[in-house]
């Protein structure tokens, strides 16, 4: 796994963005430490600059519930902690891409976990779908209203396939 | 530099449609294993399975929790492999990921975690789920499988050394 390219926030900003990504990698990988200045957990994804042809179903344990939902857009739901949330505290996610160069339609697997008080974790594991062929070359984290916070971090990981000359298949 | 963590072991990319991919002669050098099944398939409402070296006794017991359009579940139980992998309807794409922990230890049995993205048409099934293998022997073979239909050309499978 080797990264290309990590941002942390000297201040607070409406989009995180990942642009000319490498087309040498298999699978990427986001890691995020991320916070909305708003009322919001929710930040929306977009891939090439696209917000279309997103699916996801998510599970997620909260505070006496355990629930799910299906959703056909790019709102990626309770993956960060929102404005009156205990202050200095960062969500901590993972998104999953594998063979995002593929003419294929990408998987996306997400997993988060945030706190609030000492007493409201969160955990969320999503699944989801981009239904696009294009090899993807760009990756964008918008908060869905106001900004991330200033300290907000997203690293961009690939992933490269390849042989060690020892594992054989058949 | 940074130091990869993930050290390419091998990628298999089906060129024609096949039911099982073995993965052989894994070296005991890393510590864990991370083996990621990414593609489509020709099969209805079953599952990928997995077993190591070999072994198909009543050895293999996992936890699951999940999600899916008809609700929550949870299950569990002790049968002959793990199952990462959900195939609900064919040509559905999936991603599941296997961490497979100190996996060349002789002196414990081996535990996987893994993470599992199906889709379901329009919707997704979502799955974690914890497993073990009640063997102390360290894993040399991975075997990836079907029973119901096979896994579609392109279906890639590939398998990560990772260094403690």
């Amino acid at each position: 796994m080797e990264l290309i390219e990590s941002k942390t926030l000297g201040t607070a900003a409406a989009s995180i963005e990942f642009t000319s990504i490498p087309q040498d990698g298999t699978d990427l990988v986001a890691l995020y430490s991320i916070r909305a200045t708003a009322d919001t957990d929710t930040f929306n994804f977009k891939l090439n600059g696209s917000s279309s042809n997103f699916t996801q179903r998510y599970l997620r344990a909260e505070v006496g519930s355990v629930n799910s939902a299906a959703r056909s857009d790019d709102d990626f739901v309770t993956s960060m902690p929102k404005s009156g949330f205990t202050a200095n505290t960062f969500s901590n996610g993972s998104l999953y891409i594998p063979n995002y160069t593929s003419s294929s339609n990408k998987s996306i697997s997400e997993d988060t976990v945030s706190e609030n008080n000492a007493t409201d974790g969160r955990l969320k594991i999503n699944a989801a779908l981009w239904s696009n062929s294009a090899a993807i070359t760009s990756m964008t984290f918008e908060a869905f209203t106001g900004n991330f916070a200033t300290g907000s971090t997203i690293s961009l990981y690939k992933i490269t396939k390849g042989s060690d000359g020892i594992v054989t298949t058949s | 530099m940074p130091t990869p963590t993930y050290t390419p072991l091998a990628t298999v990319t089906l060129g024609t449609a096949a039911a099982s991919v073995t993965f052989s002669s894994i070296p005991a050098t890393y510590r864990d294993l991370i083996l990621v099944a990414n593609g489509a398939s020709a099969i209805t409402n079953d599952f990928g399975y997995i077993r190591f070296n070999s072994d198909t006794g009543s050895n293999y017991s996992w936890v699951q929790m999940g999600a899916q359009s008809s609700g929550l579940f949870s299950s569990s139980t002790t049968t002959t492999s793990w199952r990462p992998t959900n195939f609900d309807f064919s040509g559905s794409r999936i991603v599941s990921t296997v961490q497979i922990m100190d996996y060349s230890a002789t002196d414990k049995h081996k535990t996987g975690l893994i993470r599992d993205n199906g889709q379901q048409g329009s919707d997704h099934v979502v799955r974690a789920y914890g497993a073990r293998w009640a063997n102390t022997a360290a894993i040399t073979s991975i075997q990836y499988f079907t029973t119901a239909g096979n896994l579609n050309a392109g279906f890639t499978l590939s398998l990560y050394g990772v260094i403690a």
